[in-house]
C-alpha cells in the first residue's frame, strides 16, 4: 500500500477528528439520553469511517490502495443516512420506541450496499469501472456506478429527506428552545443539503473534493452540541411531549392579550374541551363558566393558590400556579397557568383527618367508658361525637325499649327530647333501619312528604338513620341530620357511621354490663343487709311477741316454737320441739283439718282451734299459717302464728248475745206497742164515737154543762189517740225501725190532700188556711209521701193548735237545683229564742202551761225532726214573739235512681 | 126514692153503732157485716153505694175483703173507707183508699161519707 501526501487530506482528517470527538462526547453523555447518544455515536463513527476512508483514498499512491479505501468508505456512506434518519425519528417522537424489526429493515439496504461495495470487483453492481483521475495534486478514483449504487443513492436521499422533514417540523412545533439551539439544529439540518448542492453544482470551495462527509461532520457536531451542550434533551421535544402532553397537570399558555396559545391534554380534560376549540380564544370566553375564578385572577400575574370547583361527589381541588412569561428583555409576553388536580390528595388528606378524628373519638369514647361515667352521660358523648364525626349538627340517639324507640340523648337543636317514646307509625325511616338492620339515607328530608311534623320549623336536609347493631340485634338508632342544603352523606361517611354505631353498641353493652354488675353488687349488699335486719327483727319479734310463732316439718313435728308458748300451755319450747304440733290441740283431729286447709290453699288466716291451756282450761287460738318451701320449691313444712283469742271470743259471744237480746227486745217492744196501740184505739173509737153522738144530741138534748163535759171527753180522747200515734212513731224511730218507702208523687196533689185534711181543724178555730206551690217545684217528686204528710200534718196541726187568730200559710218551695222545702208560717204567739234550741227534743214544749192548755204530746216536733233527718233533710225555725213562727223543712230533690 | 146503702164491715159492736149513726147522719142507709165469712157471702149480693171496712176482722181480714171487692166488676168501683186501729196498715193503704185511723170521730166520718154519697141521692137527702 503506497501513500503520498496531499493537502486534501487535511480537512478530511480534521473532520475525522471532529467525528471521533463527537462520538466520544456523545458516548460520555449517553446517560442523558441513551438512544439518542447511541444514534449520534453510530452516525459519528459512520462519518468517521467515511472521512478516514476518503482521506486514505486521496492519499493512496496507486489504484489498488485507492480502491481499498474507496470501498472502505461504504462503511460510512451506506450508514450515515440511516443514522440521520433514526436520529430524526428519535428526536421528533421521543415516546416512540423503535422496534428491532424497524431498525433491521432500515439497515437492510445499507448492509446490502456495504456487502456489494466490498465485493463490487466481482459483480460491478456498485462500481462498473474505476480509474484514477488526477487533477493537479488531487488524485481520486473516478468511478462509474453500477445498478445497486443508484438503489443506495435513492434510498439515502429518501432517508435524508424524511429525516429533514421530521426535524424541521419538530422545530416548528416545539417551543422554548434557545436561539442558539435552534441555530445549531438548523445548521445540522441544512449542512448535508448545502454540501450536496455545492458538490453537485461544482461550486465547492475545494475543487474536486466531495463535501458530503464534511457536511455530515458539521451535522453530527451540531446535533451533539445542540443536544448535549445546550441540554436539548430537557427542553426539547421529548421533554415537551412527556412532561407537557403526558403530564397530569393542566398547562395553559396565554399570550399578552390573555388568549390561549397552548393547552395540554390534561388542561383540556379539566376544562372539558379540546385544544382546537380554545386555542386562540380569550380566557374570558373559555372560563365563563367560572366567573369567580376570572374575577379573582383578572389582574394577578404570579400566584400559587388552591381552588375548589364543584360540589359533592363532583368536587375537585386544584393547586393553581400562575406565572408570567417574559422575553429575554423581561417584557411580559404571556402567562403560564398550571393546575394540578389535588383532589385525590385532598381526599386522602380528608380521609386521614377523618381517620384521625375517628380514632380520637374512639379513644375518647373508650376513655369515657373507663371513666365510669353514667350511661346517660355516655350516650350524650356518643351523640356529640357522632355529630362531629359525620358533620351532622342534628343527632338523636334512641334505644329500643319494648315496642318503642325511646330517645335517650340528643344534640341541642333536635326537636325530640330525651324520654320521648317513638312508636311505630312515627319516624318511619328509623323503623325501616331497625327492620332491615341497614342504614337508611335520604338526600333531602325537608322536601319529603311523609316527614315528621316535629321537624316542621327547621327540617334537616340530608338525613341518615344508622342502626346500632349489637351482633345481629338492633338495640337502637343514631339519627343524623344535616341542616345545610345539598350536602348529602357520602358513602364513606355512612360507612364510618356504621362502624361508629357498632362501636357505640359495644360501648353501651359494656357500660350496661358494668352498670348491671355494679347494681348487682349493690343489690346483693342491700339484700344481705335487709336479710340481717329482717333476721334481727324476726328474732326480736319471735322472742317478745305474745302470739306463738312456730314451725313444723312436713309431718307436723314442731321444729321451733316461740317462748311465748309457755304463757299459754305451761310447756317450755324445748319440751315441745320434736313433738307433733297436734299435741297442743284439744282435739288432735283439728290438726288434720288445719293441715289439709294449709296444703290445699297454701295458707290460711284466722283459723280457730281449741288449745290445751294451763291447768286443763281450754283456750281458743286463731291461726295464720302457710306452707314453707325449700329452694327447689318443694313443700317442707308449715310456719304459723297463733294468737290467744279466748278472751276476745268470750267478749264477742257476750256482745253478740246482748245484741241479739237487744234486737229482740226492741222488736218485741215495737210489736207490743203496735198491739197495745191497736187494743187502745179500739175502745177509744167507741169513746170518741159515742161522745160525739152525745154531743150531736143523738141521744137527746144536752144542757150546756153536759155539752162542755162531752167536749172535754172528746178532747181527751183525741189527745190519747195522738199520744198513741206519737209514742208508736217515737218508739220505731228509736229502734231504727222506720224505713222510708220512696215513690213518685205529685207535690200539688199532696198539698191538696193535707190542706183538705187540716181545713176542718182550721175552720173550727176560724183560722184562714192557705196553700201555695211555687211554680218551679217539679210536677213530680220522689219520696215517702206518707212520712212527708206526717211531717206536714204535724207542723200544720201545731200551727193551728197554737194560733188564736190570723192565719196559717203552707207553701212548697224550690230552693235550688237540688232542694225543695215545705214551709208552714203562722201568726201564733212565736217561740222564744231560748226555747228554739230544745223544742225538737222529745217531751219538750215551750212551757208547761201552753202544753197543758193545748194537750200536745210533746213528741210531734221531735218526730218531725227525726223523720226529716231520715230523709237527709233539715228543719229550720224562724220565730218572733207575738208575730208568729215559720217552720221550714228543707229536703233534697231525689230522683228515682237514688231510691 | 131509695136511700143509698152503706155497707159496714166491723166486728166491734160498739164501734159498729157509732159508724152506723155517723153514716146515717151522712144520709145513708146502713147494713153491718160482723165477720169475714159473712162479708164474703154478702159481696155476692146487691152492691151498696159505700163501704166502710175495718181491717181486723175475724176469719178473713179486711185486706182480703178489699181484694174480693176489687175482683168483682159490680163492686170494684164502689168507694171504700177503711177504718183501722192499726196505724201501719193505715199508712200502707193511704192513697189507695180513704183511710181513717181509729178512733174515728163521728163528725169526721160524716163529712167524708157525705162527700162520697152519690150525687142524686145527696140532692134527695137535702130535699128531705
Amino acid at each position: 500500500m503506497q501513500f503520498q501526501y496531499t493537502p486534501y487530506i487535511v480537512p478530511l482528517l480534521a473532520a475525522s477528528l471532529v467525528c471521533g470527538a463527537v462520538a466520544v462526547y456523545a458516548w460520555l453523555h449517553r446517560f442523558t439520553d441513551r438512544d439518542l447518544a447511541f444514534t449520534i455515536v453510530f452516525t459519528a463513527l459512520s462519518i468517521l469511517a467515511w472521512t478516514v476512508g476518503y482521506a486514505l483514498e486521496l492519499a493512496g499512491a496507486d489504484l489498488d490502495t485507492k480502491y481499498i479505501w474507496g470501498v472502505f468508505q461504504y462503511f460510512g456512506i451506506a450508514f450515515v443516512p440511516v443514522g440521520w434518519f433514526i436520529f430524526s425519528i428519535r428526536y421528533s417522537a421521543p415516546a416512540r420506541d423503535l422496534s428491532r424489526r424497524f431498525i433491521f429493515l432500515t439497515v437492510l439496504i445499507p448492509s446490502i450496499t456495504l456487502v456489494l461495495a466490498l465485493t463490487t470487483k466481482w459483480h460491478t453492481l456498485i462500481w462498473t469501472e474505476y480509474h484514477i483521475s488526477q487533477q493537479g495534486n488531487f488524485s481520486a478514483l473516478e468511478i462509474s456506478h453500477g445498478t445497486w449504487f443508484w438503489v443506495h443513492w435513492i434510498y439515502s436521499y429518501i432517508l435524508l429527506l424524511i429525516g429533514t422533514i421530521l426535524l424541521v417540523r419538530s422545530l416548528f412545533r416545539k417551543q422554548g428552545l434557545y436561539r442558539r439551539q435552534i441555530i445549531a439544529l438548523i445548521i445540522a439540518v441544512l449542512a448535508p443539503w448545502i454540501g450536496n448542492i455545492l458538490y453537485i453544482s461544482g461550486s465547492s470551495p475545494i475543487p474536486y473534493l466531495d463535501l458530503t462527509p464534511f457536511a455530515f461532520t458539521i451535522t453530527v457536531a451540531m446535533l451533539a452540541w445542540g443536544i448535549f451542550g445546550f441540554r436539548l434533551i430537557d427542553l426539547a421535544p421529548i421533554a415537551r411531549d412527556i412532561v407537557v402532553d403526558e403530564m397530569g397537570d393542566g398547562l395553559l399558555v396565554l399570550d399578552a392579550r390573555n388568549r390561549i396559545v397552548d393547552i395540554n391534554p390534561a388542561a383540556q380534560r379539566m376544562i372539558g374541551t379540546s385544544a382546537s376549540q380554545v386555542i386562540g380564544r380569550p380566557t374570558a370566553e373559555v372560563f365563563k363558566a367560572w366567573p369567580e375564578l376570572l374575577e379573582r385572577y383578572r389582574h394577578v400575574q404570579e400566584v400559587q393558590d388552591e381552588i375548589t370547583i364543584g360540589e359533592g361527589e363532583e368536587q375537585r381541588h386544584f393547586e393553581l400556579r400562575l406565572a408570567p412569561l417574559t422575553n429575554r428583555r423581561g417584557r411580559r409576553i404571556g402567562q403560564i397557568i398550571t393546575a394540578r388536580d389535588v383532589s385525590a390528595q385532598k381526599q386522602l388528606q380528608e380521609r386521614l383527618k377523618h381517620q384521625n378524628e375517628y380514632l380520637s373519638i374512639l379513644h375518647q369514647t373508650t376513655l369515657d367508658l373507663l371513666n365510669r361515667r353514667s350511661v346517660d352521660e355516655l350516650l350524650q358523648s356518643i351523640v356529640e361525637h357522632a355529630s362531629s364525626l359525620l358533620d351532622a349538627p342534628q343527632v338523636a340517639m334512641g334505644l329500643i325499649e319494648g315496642d318503642s324507640l325511646v330517645v335517650r340523648a340528643v344534640t341541642n337543636n333536635q326537636p325530640y327530647r330525651p324520654g320521648d317514646r317513638i312508636s311505630r307509625g312515627r319516624a318511619p325511616l328509623s323503623w325501616k333501619a331497625y327492620d332491615t338492620g341497614e342504614p337508611v339515607v335520604m338526600e333531602d328530608y325537608a322536601t319529603w312528604s311523609n316527614r315528621d311534623n316535629i321537624y316542621d320549623t327547621d327540617p334537616p336536609h340530608a338525613v341518615a338513620d344508622l342502626p346500632i347493631m349489637l351482633g345481629k340485634e338492633c338495640i337502637g338508632m343514631l339519627s343524623m341530620g344535616r341542616t345545610t342544603p345539598k350536602y348529602p352523606f357520602s358513602q364513606e361517611q355512612i360507612e364510618t357511621g356504621i362502624s361508629y354505631a357498632r362501636l357505640a353498641a359495644l360501648v353501651l353493652d359494656n357500660a350496661n354490663l358494668y352498670d348491671s354488675a355494679l347494681k348487682e353488687i349493690e343489690e346483693r349488699k342491700q339484700a344481705e343487709e335487709a336479710l340481717r335486719l329482717a333476721e334481727t327483727r324476726y328474732r326480736e319479734i319471735y322472742e317478745s311477741v305474745e302470739d306463738v310463732i312456730y314451725e313444723t316439718d312436713y309431718h307436723g313435728i314442731l321444729t321451733s316454737i316461740s317462748p311465748s308458748v309457755q304463757t299459754y300451755t305451761g310447756s317450755r319450747p324445748e319440751e315441745l320441739v320434736g313433738k307433733p304440733v297436734s299435741e297442743l290441740f284439744v282435739n288432735p283431729n283439728d290438726y288434720a283439718a288445719l293441715d289439709s286447709e294449709v296444703t290445699i290453699k297454701g295458707g290460711l288466716r284466722d283459723y280457730e282451734i281449741s288449745i290445751k291451756g294451763k291447768n286443763g282450761e281450754e283456750l281458743i287460738g286463731s291461726f295464720n299459717a302457710h306452707v314453707l318451701f325449700d329452694q327447689q320449691g318443694q313443700p317442707v313444712g308449715t310456719r304459723g302464728i297463733a294468737r290467744d283469742i279466748t278472751r276476745l271470743k268470750r267478749v264477742q259471744e257476750a256482745l253478740a248475745l246482748s245484741r241479739d237480746q237487744a234486737l229482740e227486745a226492741s222488736r218485741l217492744k215495737s210489736q207490743l206497742l203496735a198491739n197495745v196501740s191497736h187494743e187502745l184505739r179500739t175502745p177509744l173509737g167507741s169513746v170518741l164515737g159515742f161522745s160525739e153522738l152525745l154531743k150531736y144530741e143523738a141521744y137527746g138534748a144536752l144542757s150546756d154543762q153536759q155539752k162542755g163535759a162531752i167536749e172535754e171527753v172528746i178532747d181527751s180522747t183525741n189527745y190519747l189517740a195522738d199520744l198513741i200515734n206519737d209514742l208508736l212513731d217515737q218508739a220505731k224511730l228509736e229502734a231504727n225501725a222506720v224505713t222510708l218507702n220512696h215513690a213518685p208523687f205529685s207535690p200539688r196533689e199532696f198539698l191538696d190532700q193535707v190542706t183538705e185534711q187540716m181545713d176542718v181543724l182550721a175552720n173550727n178555730k176560724h183560722l184562714q188556711l192557705t196553700a201555695a206551690v211555687s211554680a218551679d217545684v217539679p210536677e213530680l217528686l220522689y219520696g215517702d209521701v206518707h212520712r212527708l204528710r206526717q211531717i206536714l200534718v204535724n207542723l200544720v196541726g201545731n200551727a193551728i193548735k197554737f194560733t188564736k187568730t190570723g192565719k196559717v200559710d203552707i207553701c212548697l218551695l224550690r230552693l235550688d237545683a237540688e232542694k225543695w222545702a215545705m214551709q208552714v208560717a203562722d201568726t201564733g204567739p212565736g217561740i222564744p229564742v231560748e226555747a228554739q234550741s230544745y223544742i225538737f227534743e222529745p217531751f219538750r214544749q215551750v212551757d208547761g202551761s201552753v202544753a197543758r192548755q193545748h194537750q200536745g204530746t210533746g213528741l210531734g216536733l221531735s218526730i218531725v225532726q227525726q223523720l226529716t233527718e231520715l230523709m237527709n233533710g233539715k228543719i229550720t225555725l224562724e220565730s218572733e214573739i207575738d208575730k208568729g213562727s215559720v217552720f221550714t223543712v228543707i229536703l233534697p230533690i231525689r230522683t228515682p235512681l237514688e231510691g | 126514692m131509695t136511700i143509698p146503702l152503706a155497707l159496714i164491715f166491723e166486728d166491734d159492736p160498739k164501734q159498729k153503732i157509732v159508724f152506723e149513726r155517723a153514716l146515717q147522719l151522712a144520709g145513708f142507709a146502713t147494713e153491718a157485716v160482723m165477720d169475714g165469712l159473712q162479708a164474703r157471702s154478702r159481696i155476692s149480693g146487691t152492691p151498696p153505694a159505700l163501704i166502710l171496712l175495718d181491717i181486723h176482722l175475724p176469719y178473713i181480714s179486711g185486706l182480703e175483703i178489699m181484694e174480693l171487692i176489687r175482683a168483682d166488676s159490680r163492686w170494684a168501683e164502689i168507694p171504700v173507707i177503711v177504718a183501722t186501729a192499726d196505724i201501719f196498715h193505715a199508712r200502707e193503704l193511704e192513697g189507695q183508699v180513704q183511710v181513717l185511723v181509729k178512733p174515728v170521730g163521728v163528725d169526721q166520718l160524716r163529712q167524708i161519707a157525705s162527700r162520697l154519697r152519690p150525687a142524686d141521692s145527696a140532692k134527695e137527702n137535702t130535699e128531705s
